[in-house]
């Protein structure tokens, strides 16, 4: 896969904006970021003049205006880095590297399954917004605790074909986790389980994910966390275990989106 | 005014004093399109071990206040890779390369640097990580026991004439016995500190966040530790010192070198800020010029 030149530079915030009470996004104007980012590659993001937070913090691509010269992204706050990048205004300036590892791989693909975990969907935005600019039929599933968690529908619809929701608790869509929800969707449907599955969400809903995949003898790729130092193949820092568990990729440079039947999802 | 950043550690000749850290800085070429690496004084590598090494499971990095924890686990492509694949790019630049050395029995690091000393020029020195575990003496740190330190450092003596740096662990009762077993031993130079060994636990799942449940501590917090350290050892010993641990600025850079540090590694800052080596190394000769100092070597020591 093409991997353009990494920038390092600084960027001022645009444009911040909450989606609910944890998930809120972050634009940046950012031109020749965004020309070189493509869906599933990561910006490593550090807030300028801010001391107590040391590394940077890796943040997928969830948006990017390549016309206008922007970069987005979507943002849930987990701990100190995530509350803190809340906390700014516009203007404040962010120091970005980037873009980082390798992204989706959706060149031969003509039909495609995204699905989605919670806070997974940042990267899933932008991939349906290529996918449906390249004449890819894209449906869209995707999965949160409840419905106060629900976002990014407005966002979406323009670029997929279908757009279903589970919720764990049942306050909106199909009542469960969303691969359980996938699974009703393409039980019988010959077409659908022709399609490839494009997804990212916390580790045990693609564990379980994978195992579909694996019964219904779809292809998939997939986009993984790990905890990063420095997110350039440096730190040797961010481990995937391979799926036969004889070595491992780094998340930063091989990854973060790797195929299935590549990776193991460790517990 | 003129100033000269060149310093002499021995027989080791640095154009100027800033290098950087072992584990920090892949192989250099990981950071050739961020630095110009002939402005540095130079390159340590990622420690090489016999064989190639897959790593510890993850967790291997979790931030912590002050600084980060790691357990890599020496994670490496081996000795005859590192020849065949990383020695090309390095054999090209016109800093000093200094390859770092790590193993599981004296044998190992023997055996490691004479690989290294059939292969072709290109090596200006070694560092030996002496913070690994010995497999004959149940995986007690090597560097902890003066003893072994000597032993090392005179076996490897014994293999090579390049500058030999012997690289110091804090987690030890007295840094100053272990540099004086290293410069009996025979190196050349002394490098301190390696990593503080450190914990993090998640509280919320009631367990270690790293895979090995303990790691290696380093970053800013480490600064004042390490400036200890090397004061000790500048008390203790006659060998030039690298000074090393949660260098950020300029002014850390100097702190080292009045503590004692004929020069300084950059570490962790390296994966924050991927420029920070070559804009240090513009700082410094900024400041010497701003304070008419003629050679940077006159800050080595210079506490009153
Ligand atoms: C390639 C990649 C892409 C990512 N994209 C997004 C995104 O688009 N939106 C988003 O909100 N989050 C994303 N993350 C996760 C995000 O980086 C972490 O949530 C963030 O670094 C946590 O920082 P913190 O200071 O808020 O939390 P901390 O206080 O550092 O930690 C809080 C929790 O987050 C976990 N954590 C810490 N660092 C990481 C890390 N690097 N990766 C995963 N978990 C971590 C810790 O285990 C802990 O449970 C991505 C991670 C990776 C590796
Ligand atoms: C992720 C990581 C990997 C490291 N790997 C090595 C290594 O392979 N060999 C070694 O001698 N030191 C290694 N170190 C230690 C550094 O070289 C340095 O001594 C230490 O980090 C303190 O400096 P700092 O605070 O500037 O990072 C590593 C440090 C980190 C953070
Ligand atoms: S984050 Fe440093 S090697 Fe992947």
């Amino acid at each position: 896969m093409r991997e353009p030149g990494k920038l390092l530079c600084e960027a001022a915030v645009i444009d911040i904006k909450w989606l609910n009470d944890s998930y809120y996004t972050l634009r940046f104007h950012s031109p020749e970021m965004a020309l070189r980012s493509s869906p599933g590659q990561f910006v490593n993001l550090k807030l300028s003049n801010v001391k107590d937070l040391l590394l940077r913090r890796p943040m997928s691509i969830y948006r990017c205006g390549k016309k206008e010269g922007w970069l987005e992204f979507l943002l849930k706050i987990v701990g100190r880095g995530t509350r803190t990048f809340s906390h700014v205004q516009p203007g404040d300036e962010f120091g970005l590297l980037g873009p980082l590892g390798r992204g989706f791989d959706f060149d031969d693909v003509n039909d495609a399954i995204l699905v989605v975990g919670g806070i997974g969907i940042a990267p899933l935005v932008f991939l349906a917004e290529e996918m449906h600019a390249r004449n890819v039929n894209v449906r869209f599933v995707q999965g949160f605790v409840s419905q106060s968690e629900m976002c990014c529908a407005e966002e979406l619809t323009p670029f997929v074909e279908e757009l279903q929701i589970a919720t764990d608790d049942g306050s909106y869509g199909f009542h469960g986790d969303v691969v359980g929800l996938l699974r009703e969707l393409i039980r019988g449907k010959a077409d659908l389980t022709g399609a490839e599955i494009f997804a990212c969400g916390p580790n045990v809903m693609m564990r379980s994910l994978a195992e579909l995949c694996v019964q219904e003898n779809m292809k998939a790729q997939f986009s993984v966390e790990a905890h990063m130092a420095c997110g350039f193949g440096v730190c040797v820092g961010c481990p995937v275990p391979l799926h036969n568990r004889s070595g491992y990729y780094l998340a930063c440079t091989d990854g973060p989106v790797f195929r299935l039947g590549d990776i193991d999802f460790a517990d | 005014m003129q100033t000269s950043l060149a310093v002499r550690l021995g027989k080791l000749e640095l154009k100027n004093p800033i290098l950087t850290a072992s584990g920090t800085f892949g192989y250099g070429q990981e950071f050739d399109e961020f630095v110009d690496l002939n402005r540095l004084g130079g390159i340590i590598t990622k420690s090489v071990t016999r064989n190639a090494r897959i790593g510890n499971p993850p967790h291997r990095i979790v931030e912590v206040p002050g600084g980060l924890l790691n357990s890599i686990g020496l994670a490496n492509v081996g000795v005859e890779s590192f020849i065949s694949d990383k020695m090309p790019f390095l054999r090209t630049l016109q800093c000093r390369k200094i390859v770092n050395i790590a193993g599981e029995s004296l044998e190992e690091f023997a055996e490691v640097l004479t690989k290294l000393e059939e292969s072709p020029e290109g090596i200006d020195g070694y560092e030996v990580n002496l913070s690994c575990p010995n497999v004959e003496e149940g995986g007690r740190t090597f560097g902890k026991d003066p003893k072994q330190v000597f032993l090392i450092t005179q076996a490897l003596r014994k293999i090579t004439d390049r500058p030999l740096i012997v690289k110091l662990t804090p987690d030890c009762s007295d840094i100053g016995q272990l540099g004086l077993a290293a410069q009996e031993g025979g190196a050349d130079i002394l490098s301190a500190i390696n990593t503080f060994v450190g914990m993090a636990i998640d509280s919320r799942k009631r367990k270690p966040v790293l895979g090995t449940v303990t790691g290696g501590f380093s970053g800013p917090a480490l600064k004042s530790l390490a400036l200890a350290k090397v004061y000790e050892l500048g008390q203790t010993v006659s060998l030039p010192i690298i000074g090393i641990g949660g260098i950020f600025t300029l002014t850390d850079v100097i702190e080292f070198l009045l503590a004692g540090a004929s020069a300084v590694q950059i570490g962790t800052a390296n994966y924050i800020e991927p420029r920070i080596s070559e804009r240090l190394v513009d700082q410094l000769e900024g400041y010497c010029q701003e304070n008419s100092i003629a050679s940077v070597s006159e800050l080595v020591g210079a506490l009153e």
